[in-house]
């Protein structure tokens, strides 16, 4: 075969094999293991030859049978969309239902002026909206909660079916369910070969002349088992460092945020909460000056946190002891910015706290009440407001940081290579979008790829891709956009600003429907424009 | 209006003398196709003994000639290329073909005689190859966009150009994918690529489930003619897909002026306003010249907001259920450009001769 020719002219192995694919996706994370099982159940997709490769252990998730008292410390939030597209893909019906908490409500609010706005669930108006989304739509998987479009408006403003914000659950929990349907796939039939525990080695295309053979211009993966795999279509599903970005000569643009995320898992007492419900199912998110600092809701009284702040205190946060980073994250959610920089200032080199951090800050949480209780409401915290609840306990080996940034590819598709996921584009956590707009971007995929098979087209020629690209850039580099001003608002103290944002965000807890609108965008209801 | 006799008195008009002046444009490539395809539709006395000739020739011709068509076919093939707008097309031209033989019953019939059930034979998905066991003819395959994705549907395609650059470019091209290249194994489709006219071929004693010819009647020197031969070629309850460019002023606007003059996406020459057809003269056409039975007539428009071909809604008031903005044109704004139309060729049976009873 010409390939194979082609191939041994190459310095390396000599004896390579080659194996010929339709699709290879590089990388098993969420997105591509979602995109292979979206591949695998729909009707002219099914019938192609794809192959998944990972750097690390898929099987391994199959066996994940974790104890009701431990959480994992990556949790990710689903939005209605993205959970409607794991139904469809039949991922949902395998995920233990007791460990997928519904975030019904989010209390939003401002670390240095106490401006606070809150989402609750059940506002949302559940009805997809417009004319204009009607002749711009396309095939939109109906999220769960809204009702079915008889084709009419309705002024309907309740959620009847009560859809949540959002699901948490672990990103373990979720590749159980992507591999077992894989390992489903693969049992009925479907050509679906998963090389785990593989890294791609290198990755080459036909140039000048040998590009005039037989899939000549098809790209070639090396993988470093000695394997050579050509394909029709390559997928970089393979992370913020994308191998296949860089073949593909894709430019990345973005900035790294001096700021790190801090991940871990705590447990909770939710009698502490002053929230209706003691709480449960409310995410907490407090803007610090140093980087908003979230709380979200998982069952039986644990919670995820997800702090973003300086790399040094994230490093001191990880280090310190668990009954002191506890009476922290505490602090971080009910003391103003001085006293909580005071309290960073006190942790040692070593990460032991140079003060009685459970001391300090009951003192001062007494302080507070006694002021509220003496003067009239004042702007840190009024009367009114909700509580998050107390935390008890941090999991062991939970604690773990991570440096954020916020990347877009120039171009999302070149020839016979598309990018879904991080590989295309990063995004700060405070939204929690990042995972949903990698399935959205895996949604579209699989949808476009099927669209032109039955076109008769060629998956991997430009023209076929150009509809996800369309699709997909604007309202990824929307939300980047968005995300990135929000953190960019949030991230001082300057007065004029902080009174500025106050001011805005008090308004707007205020506005019905804005704080619809944003619900919905965030949700993934409002669908931008869809073209066939 | 438009009767028949307008199409018949392009019997008479001498042959459009070649253009060779173009602009970016490889000269054989375009020319050829333009200036051989209305001569050779225009008399049936072209010799046929060529044609045969010209077959063994290609598999004779040397490296070099090789690298020539091949460099063209990359011009041809260029996603961004000169051909672009016609890449852009394809997709809705095969979702039309697709929706069209479904309605007129052909994909069902095809199921009916066991295509892809198990008979011991390999069964393909009906799925991913809807237009298994079909034999479909396209005249006028240029480099052969329409024909390879029909064959990647599963249908067993013949597809004819005049010109030998073309049939060439399409061969080389269709090396290049393996799904193409009939090893049959893997999937029902086949594409043959001749280098004949399409009366050669009914001289041959060919007929075809289905025969396409898209955007080719508005080039040949004898329209008339042509639908007839094209009738002749479809099997009794075959169908007859064509599109073409009617011809009002808007049509000129835009296939004429804006597209070649002013935004060159198609070069200079290319059309010749007064050659478009207008979907009623067509449709008479069909029903006298090619003996078929229309049943659809459908506008294409470009949409430059979306940078796609969208349909437009058909006569018989079916929106394009595609959506997108031209979805929601309607006759006879929708058809003053490019358009569609689909026949169906009755049943041997039935009396053909008795045409004026029809439409």
């Amino acid at each position: 075969m010409a390939a194979i020719r082609f191939q041994s002219t190459e310095a390396t192995k000599a004896a390579a094999t080659t194996e010929e694919y339709d699709v290879v996706i590089v990388g098993g994370g969420i997105a591509g293991s979602a995109l292979a099982c979206a591949l695998a159940s729909t009707k002219a997709s099914g019938t192609l030859k794809v192959a998944l490769i990972e750097a690390f252990d898929l099987s391994n998730h199959i066996k994940f049978s974790p104890r009701p008292d431990q959480y994992s410390n990556r949790v990710s939030s689903l939005t209605p969309k993205s959970v409607a597209f794991l139904k469809k893909i039949g991922v949902w019906s395998e995920l233990d239902q007791s460990r997928v908490a519904a975030c019904e409500g989010m209390q939003v609010w401002d670390g240095v002026s106490g401006a606070r706005i809150t989402f609750d669930a059940a506002n949302v108006d559940g009805v997809q909206s417009s004319f204009l989304h009607q002749v711009f739509s396309g095939n939109i998987p109906t999220p769960p909660g809204v009702n079915n479009n008889t084709g009419q408006e309705t002024l309907d403003s309740s959620n009847k079916e009560g859809s949540p914000l959002a699901w948490m659950t672990e990103n373990l929990h979720v590749q159980y369910g992507l591999q077992k349907q894989i390992v489903g796939h693969q049992a009925r039939g479907i050509k679906l070969d998963v090389f785990e525990k593989t890294k791609v080695q290198g990755i080459t295309t036909g140039q000048g002349e040998s590009a005039q053979l037989p899939q000549g211009d098809w790209p070639v993966v090396q993988l470093d088992n000695g394997k050579t795999l050509v394909t029709r279509l390559l997928v970089g599903a393979d992370g913020v460092n994308s191998p296949v970005r860089s073949f593909a000569k894709i430019e990345s643009l973005g900035w790294d945020y001096s700021q790190f995320g801090l991940v871990a898992t705590l447990q909770i007492d939710p009698s502490t909460s002053t929230a209706p419900g003691q709480g449960k199912g409310i995410a907490w998110q407090r803007f610090l000056p140093t980087g908003p600092v979230a709380m979200l809701p998982l069952n039986n009284g644990y919670a995820s946190l997800v702090w973003s702040t300086t790399p040094k205190i994230a490093q001191d946060l990880k280090k310190l002891p668990a009954r002191d980073f506890c009476a922290l994250v505490d602090a971080a959610f009910s003391a103003s910015p001085a006293e909580l920089e005071y309290l960073y200032k006190n942790i040692g080199p070593d990460g032991q706290p140079l003060v009685d951090f459970q001391k300090e800050i009951e003192w001062r949480t007494s302080v507070r009440d006694t002021e509220a209780s003496q003067t009239m409401a004042r702007g840190s915290s009024p009367q009114g407001d909700d509580k998050p609840p107390r935390v008890v306990d941090v999991q062991e080996n939970t604690r773990a940081p991570f440096p954020l940034r916020m990347r877009n590819s120039s171009s999302y598709v070149e020839d016979r290579v598309v990018l879904v996921g991080d590989a295309a584009h990063t995004v700060h956590p405070l939204a929690g979008q990042g995972l949903n707009q990698g399935l959205a971007d895996v949604e579209c995929l699989a949808r476009v790829i099927e669209t032109s098979l039955l076109s008769g087209s060629d998956i991997g020629n430009i023209h076929s891709l150009t509809p996800y690209s369309s699709e997909r850039f604007l309202p990824n580099l929307a939300m980047l956009g968005t995300v990135d001003k929000l953190s960019k608002l949030y991230n001082t103290d300057f007065g004029p600003v902080v009174w500025a944002r106050s001011l805005g965000l008090t308004a707007v807890d205020k506005m019905g429907p804005i704080k619809n609108e944003i619900m919905r965008f965030a949700m993934g209801l409002e669908e931008p424009s869809n073209r066939s | 209006m438009a009767s028949i006799g307008r199409i018949t008195s392009r019997i008479t008009r001498i042959s459009t003398p070649p253009h060779l002046r173009r602009t970016g444009i490889p000269q054989p490539a375009l020319a050829r196709f333009l200036t051989t395809t209305p001569r050779t539709f225009h008399s049936h006395t072209t010799s046929t003994s060529s044609s045969n000739d010209k077959e063994d020739a290609i598999y004779t011709v040397n490296k070099d000639e090789i690298a020539k068509f091949a460099a063209m076919s990359d011009e041809w093939w260029a996603p961004q290329g000169p051909f672009k707008m016609l890449h852009l097309m394809n997709p809705p031209r095969i979702r039309y073909i697709r929706n069209r033989l479904q309605a007129s019953g052909a994909l069902s019939k095809n199921l009916a005689f066991g295509a892809g059930k198990g008979d011991g034979k390999e069964e393909f998905p009906v799925g991913r190859f809807p237009l298994q066991g079909l034999s479909i003819l396209d005249v006028g395959c240029g480099g052969g966009l329409l024909a390879e994705a029909l064959a990647r549907l599963g249908a067993k395609v013949t597809a004819l150009d005049a010109s030998v650059e073309n049939i060439q470019m399409a061969r080389i091209h269709a090396t290049k994918d393996p799904l193409l290249n009939g090893n049959g194994l893997s999937a029902p489709g086949s594409l043959e690529y001749r280098h004949q006219t399409a009366e050669q071929l009914l001289e041959q004693g060919h007929q075809f489930d289905v025969v396409c010819s898209m955007e080719v009647i508005e080039h040949v020197e004898n329209p008339a003619g042509f639908l007839k031969v094209l009738g002749q070629l479809v099997k009794p309850e075959g169908d007859l897909i064509l599109s073409t460019i009617s011809r009002t002023p808007l049509s000129y606007f835009l296939t004429i002026f804006c597209a070649e003059h002013l935004m060159r996406m198609v070069p200079v020459g290319t059309h010749h306003w007064s050659k478009y057809i207008n979907p009623d003269e067509l449709h008479k056409g069909v029903e006298e010249l090619s003996k078929c039975e229309v049943l659809n007539i459908q506008g294409i428009g470009f949409n430059p907001l979306s940078g796609q071909w969208e349909l437009t809604r058909s006569r018989d008031g079916n929106g394009s259920k595609e959506g997108g903005l031209l979805g929601l044109m309607g006759p006879p704004l929708a058809e003053a450009s490019n358009y569609f139309l689909a026949a169906k060729k009755p049943a041997a049976a039935a009396s053909v001769d008795s045409s004026s009873a029809s439409s």
